[in-house]
């Protein structure tokens, strides 16, 4: 069977795990919790050869990890910084992450960059552009690259594609992952006035290599996707959806803003053991 | 013990999570929602990288969203509705306004967490001035923030009207070499064994490769005191003129900072700057024993202050 033609592109269920955080590097080294596994921040351990690569080798010794950024750029029509990709690669062989996923997104340009994830218009000549840039970074990755739905807060006046579809084409077209953010759905539904169940069946189910759950910040007229506080019923009610449909992936909680102790982190994503009926 | 107080550790250090993925809560904009009049737009969609520029432009602009959506009408010649939509409850100009006020908000909190201290010293409104401006100068040109506290620096290191600026930089410059330390490699450390194996009579002609997460600080303010007063939470005020000088170094996970007595800074900037041991110590001549200046050195090489025999 080919990679394409495998349930998450041959890549492992891992289970139910969370982010890994500065804040709990003590709770962790001090007592190694039990944890299915770990995401680890890419970019928090580029650009350094100290602390946070001898604590993350550590942790990568006794639990399964995988690289999640938020500095490829994937969609910036700048040059495709390939010391970067290659120092992701590198990251990667030396913590053995099984996979390395980012944003469908663009963070900069003209050598400028925002440090956030900025929004990508959805038509032919952005989708064309992205292709070609997710398959150099498989190249170099020398297995598919993962890329997650971003929470969006403008739409262009340029848009063809529902992003949904977007991301299926893409997918499709350069042989990459996903990673589905069920709280991005939510969070880019309530701004955009889309229907998430909508979202969900536009997405091939089967590529998702990863699913992400968070808490979010409502304002009334919006939401921004700040990973603060538990996860709200509506985003576990898209998990079970996402997990009914076939997303069978490995699940991971991200809480970013006023963190709380590991124990807090690790129940909250225990709970999707609940909404799932899964053991 | 040699030094004018002991090693204190650093639990934590500043910055190991500058790559976040969201703004967070307690950053939210509060939007009021414009009233502007939506027009249609007209022109052929931007391609891609004049999109890309005409959105970064708007995103970084400094000083409010309108003012510089207004600047960038008048360079481009292109409204904001004729590229953006506006959603179920927000304008296109406020939804905009989402991604210009995070962009600031991002890199001014990543510069707070490299230089809490700092941001205590000058109070949270004008650090945030402060910051914005540099922001405005140097926006970043890296995909992560580790490094981009230097630029924070090197604004400080600029002389300007800024109320106690030489303080703030000296202060800075310690909160930064804290956070160089942290992103130092594991630096290789001079063997003990290895200098007892070099008979007495070859010490004087020693010489020593620094470990290069050490960094010394000298000021004419009591910056580490400072520092330690506000970790403390102290509420510290701005300390009167008084030399000091800290050294800063990592042994494996932890951060030390420790001040240095006059003696004691002298002797170790010396070797650090590559003189034999026999040079650094004629100084001291009369003015410190054998066993005292044995026990500084032997801390110091616990410590990891020096990598190898040159």
């Amino acid at each position: 069977m080919s990679i394409a033609a495998q349930p998450r592109l041959g890549f492992p269920d891992l289970g139910i795990g969370v982010g890994l955080r500065t804040a709990h590097y003590r709770e962790i080294l001090d007592g190694w919790p039990a944890m299915a596994w770990f995401e680890v921040l890419t970019d928090n351990y580029l650009q350094t050869e100290g602390r946070p690569l001898m604590v993350l080798d550590a942790i990568a010794a006794r639990y399964p990890v995988v690289l999640h950024g938020v500095g490829l750029s994937i969609g910036s029509t700048d040059p495709l910084d390939v010391a970067y990709v290659r120092g992701v690669a590198a990251l990667q062989a030396r913590v053995g992450a099984r996979w390395v996923s980012d944003h469908l997104c663009w963070t900069g340009v003209l050598g400028r960059n925002s440090h956030d994830l900025l929004p990508m218009p959805l038509t032919d000549a952005a989708l064309d552009h992205v292709v070609g840039r997710v398959q150099a970074v498989q190249d170099v990755l020398g297995q598919p690259l993962v890329l997650e739905n971003p929470s969006t807060y403008v739409g262009f006046r340029a848009d063809t594609w529902h992003e949904a579809d977007f991301l299926a084409e893409l997918s499709h077209r350069s042989g990459c992952g996903l990673l589905l953010d069920v709280n991005n759905v939510y969070v880019s539904s309530r701004n955009h006035g889309w229907n998430p169940s909508d979202y969900l069946d536009r997405l091939p189910l089967d590529r998702v290599v990863q699913i992400h759950v968070a808490g979010h910040t409502d304002l009334g007229t919006h939401c921004i996707d700040t990973h603060i506080g538990p996860v709200v019923e509506p985003v576990w009610a898209l998990l079970r959806e996402a997990w009914r449909l076939g997303a069978r992936a490995s699940i991971l909680l991200e809480w970013d803003a006023e963190i709380p102790s590991f124990a807090t982190v690790a129940a909250e994503a225990r709970l999707a053991v609940n909404a799932l009926g899964r053991a | 013990m040699s030094t004018t107080s002991g090693p204190l550790a650093e639990e934590g250090g500043n910055t190991e999570l500058l790559a976040t993925e969201r703004v967070s809560a307690s950053r939210v904009a509060p939007l009021q929602a414009t009233r502007t009049r939506t027009r249609q737009g007209a022109a052929a969609p931007l391609p891609l990288a004049e999109l890309q520029a005409w959105f970064f432009e708007a995103v970084s602009a400094p000083g409010t969203l309108p003012a510089g959506l207004r600047s960038l009408r008048t360079a481009t010649g292109v409204p904001v509705e004729a590229v953006l939509t506006g959603g179920p409850a927000l304008s296109a100009r406020d939804r905009l306004g989402v991604y210009h006020f995070a962009y600031r908000a991002r890199l001014i909190d990543a510069l707070a967490d490299d230089f809490p201290a700092v941001r205590y010293a000058m109070g949270a409104p004008a650090f945030a001035r402060f910051a914005d401006r540099v922001i405005t100068r140097h926006p970043s040109r890296t995909p992560n923030l580790n490094r981009y506290g230097a630029v924070f620096v090197e604004a400080l290191s600029t002389p300007s009207r800024l109320p106690h600026r030489a303080f703030l930089l000296d202060l800075a410059r310690l909160e930064w070499a804290l956070v160089e330390a942290i992103h130092a490699p594991p630096p290789p450390r001079l063997d003990p064994a290895e200098l007892g194996r070099i008979p007495p009579e070859g010490w004087g002609e020693l010489r020593f490769v620094p470990n290069p997460a050490l960094r010394i600080l000298a000021s004419r303010w009591p910056v580490n005191r400072y520092l330690s007063a506000w970790r403390r939470e102290q509420e510290p005020t701005l300390p009167a003129r008084e030399r000091s000088a800290t050294v800063v170094y990592r042994v494996d996970f932890t951060l030390w900072r420790m001040d240095l007595s006059p003696m004691t800074h002298g002797l170790l900037q010396a070797l650090l700057d590559g003189e034999s041991l026999g040079s650094a110590l004629a100084p001291l001549e009369g003015r410190a024993g054998a066993d005292r200046v044995m026990e500084w050195f032997s801390a110091w090489v616990r410590g990891g202050f020096f990598a190898r025999l040159a």
